[in-house]
């Protein structure tokens, strides 16, 4: 972050203490999240939408569905685009202009859980091959930033996909619009090193305390679809399968938590 | 599903197509304090409109040299999420929200105290989730009452609301077919208490008596939503104050 | 008297009309309009009956204000002879908004003991908390205990430098460094 808070970098201190005593600023557990709020279909006009709050950051994900070209190499694919922007709204440290690199690094993790999973199945978005195609734009708005946006944002995209509905009449496909068929839940678990510890949802003055950051993105089957090592400190690797294993069993607990909040969708 | 063609009538039997009487605002919903990390905010649900503001500031002006020495500058920046309409739009500004950003500001200004924060900014960022016509008055409300939870001092809240014409008739907050098809369309601010115009823009035709209706119609109206205003201000004060 | 309560008890908003000038003279967060005076923020009005002064008290998180003792944090921008300038971005009591103003601390407040440069106090870039002396010019004392150098990072290596003794040590590079340090330094809060 360019212009970090001067109260973070004191904090660092204080941070490193706690940890040191096996405590977070929060009183959580070393793996243990915020509070997971999400809530379905908050934009109307988007064709899916979701939006995911992990105790204050705040992520609104929308899905907007057109037809385009599809690439060259793959003519009977669909495409997704994923973008995230930092609106300054979010933080005092985001400022306006175009996606800088942490935006994009963002989006690209987000869009990797998603593609490498296989979550939304391409070929069943050709509509006619080499021609037309639908194209998936996945938009993340990031509303409050209080840590670990790439959680937040992962699990907003794949509900606002669960929720999506393809817009057949809109654009004179077919007569019904049908809902976008989502083959796996990826779910991305972050955890950041502090002194030799590795703390799972970290909140901002954590993750401003620690040097790196590494995320792990984990399909149904309980596999690894996308990681990612952030930030420019260094990570054992003896520590790997335990942040892995950690992950995993993370991974289920919030999958469980988006069905629920799903379900409940279905209900109402 | 939107209705995309241009209805033949836009009035039935006195009323429009939403059902509202030709004078009456659409359900507007307003919370302040809701964002953490800004120093003030405020969420409205105007119709269908769904629109963030927060307030960030006095703070440090960057770049520096853009800083005033005798008062805060003001900075409005209104952003459209790109989901917010039908078509996917691309992010980042485009001439249309540069322009509303600079009236919208202007609106404002009138009643900051700015000469009290020398050499600092105060930034107000205005996110539009989704647009249903009036976002720019649903904008500029929805600032003013993220200023005032930032307290920032003020002389007074600016409340905001469109007026325009349509099947030759003026009406008070257009929806989204009035605005895309209708004769008029006249986005007003005002500090209705001394009854002056900070924001004033207008689209389409009136004769000059359609205007002086329109904006008696848009008094009103921003009466209203002063009163709104307000009402979202003290409840969520008066909680703080008993607590 | 039942005036006053009733003026008393009411949360007022940005431009609501308290009271006329003839009845008091406008106090903090008022203002005058055409003979009347007004709130600027939303808060509760206090009426003052000896100075005849009415002020609004804020109900919401105002910038911060800063006064005689108040303790701010900021970080040492540039060093002179006689003189260091502390570019002041918190101020204790109001730490969720971010200040933006600019302070000097003279050779004579940074310490009881005597000292002979400045650059044995402060360097570009420590995190210094100190407190205000007299607001306008805005003049600060490290003197007390708990002021001064509350984190600092090494020049040479950058890297956040440790409490050794009476000085800072940089557990990279081994230099040892002297400055005014806060009894607070490394504890890791305002």
């Amino acid at each position: 972050m360019s212009s970090e808070d001067i109260l973070s970098e004191i904090r660092r201190d204080y941070i490193y203490r706690l940890v040191r005593n096996g405590e977070r600023i929060d009183g959580r557990k070393f793996d243990e999240y915020r509070e997971i709020n999400i809530e379905i279909g908050p934009i109307e006009r988007a064709e899916g939408s979701a939006r995911v709050k992990l105790g204050t950051t705040d992520v609104l994900a929308g899905v907007k569905m057109q037809i385009g070209e599809p690439f060259p190499d793959t003519p009977d694919q669909g495409v997704i685009i994923t973008n995230a922007e930092l609106i300054p709204l979010a933080s005092p440290t985001f400022e306006p202009g175009p996606p800088d690199e942490n935006a994009i690094e963002l989006a690209r993790i987000v869009d990797r859980g998603i593609r490498s999973s296989n979550a939304i199945d391409l070929d069943k978005l050709c509509i006619d091959p080499g021609k037309e195609v639908w194209m998936v734009f996945i938009d993340l708005h990031i509303l409050d930033h209080n840590g670990n946006l790439v959680d937040a944002s992962s699990l907003a995209a794949i509900a606002a996909l669960f929720n999506t509905k393809i817009p057949n009449t809109k654009f004179g496909i077919d007569k019904d619009d049908e809902r976008l068929a989502i083959n796996d839940i990826p779910i991305a678990t972050t955890s950041t090193e502090i002194d030799n510890n590795f703390i799972f949802d970290p909140c901002l003055d954590e993750e401003n305390a620690a040097n790196v950051a590494l995320t792990v993105i984990i399909t149904s089957k309980g596999e690894l679809c996308g990681m990612q090592k952030s930030g420019i400190g260094r990570i054992p690797v003896e520590t790997l399968p335990n942040i892995i294993d950690s992950s995993i069993n993370m991974g289920e607990k919030i999958r469980k938590i988006l069905l629920k909040a799903l379900e409940n969708n279905i209900t109402v | 599903m939107e209705i995309d063609e241009k209805p033949e009538r836009f009035i039935v039997d006195g009323l429009r197509l939403d059902g509202r009487k030709k004078d009456e605002i659409r359900p507007i919903k307003m919370e302040a304090g809701v964002m953490n990390r800004a120093d003030g905010s405020c969420y409205i649900e105007w119709g269908n409109n769904k629109i963030i503001a927060a307030v960030y500031g006095p703070r440090e002006v960057h770049p520096r040299h853009l800083q005033e020495t005798y008062r805060a500058i003001l900075r409005y920046r209104y952003n459209m999420a790109s989901f917010a309409v039908d078509e996917r739009r691309r992010p980042g500004p485009d001439r249309r929200s540069i322009e509303i950003s600079k009236v919208s500001r202007e609106a404002i200004e009138p009643v900051l105290m700015l000469e009290q924060y020398p050499r600092s900014s105060i930034d107000v960022f205005v996110e539009v989730l989704q647009a249903d016509a009036g976002t720019r008055a649903a904008g500029i409300t929805a600032a003013s009452v993220a200023l005032a939870d930032a307290g920032i001092p003020m002389r007074n809240l600016v409340s905001a609301i469109s007026v325009g014409k349509v099947d030759g008739e003026v009406v008070l907050d257009l929806n989204k077919i009035e605005d895309n098809f209708g004769d008029a369309d006249m986005p007003v601010a005002m500090i209705v208490e001394s009854g002056e115009v900070t924001l004033l823009q207008m689209d389409g035709i009136f004769t000059k008596n359609e205007f002086i209706e329109a904006m008696e119609l848009a008094k009103r109206g921003c009466s209203q939503i002063y009163d709104i205003q307000r009402d979202c201000l003290i409840s969520k004060y008066k909680k703080l104050d008993s607590d | 008297m039942e005036k006053k309560i009733e003026i008393e008890e009411k949360i007022v908003l940005p431009g609501d009309f308290i009271c006329t000038t003839e009845e008091y003279v406008p106090g903090s967060n008022t203002y005058n309009n055409e003979g009347g005076i007004c709130s600027s923020i939303i808060g509760i009005v206090k009426l003052d009956d000896k100075l005849h002064k009415i002020d609004v008290l804020p109900l919401v998180m105002v910038p911060p204000e800063i006064k005689q003792d108040s303790i701010v944090l900021g970080k040492i921008i540039l060093l002179k002879n006689s003189f260091a300038v502390l570019n002041i971005e918190r101020v204790k009591g109001y730490e969720n908004r971010s200040a933006n103003v600019e302070g000097t601390i003279h050779i004579s407040n940074i310490q009881l003991t005597y000292i002979k440069t400045i650059d044995k106090a402060f360097n570009v870039g420590d995190i210094v908390k100190a407190k205000v002396i007299s607001n306008n010019p805005l003049r600060l004392t490290t003197r007390d205990k708990n002021l001064g150098v509350i984190k600092a990072f090494c020049p040479v290596c950058g890297e956040a430098l440790e409490k050794k003794g009476k000085g800072l040590k940089c557990s990279r590079c081994n230099t040892i460094y002297q400055r005014k340090i806060s009894e607070d330094y490394g504890w890791g809060m305002f």
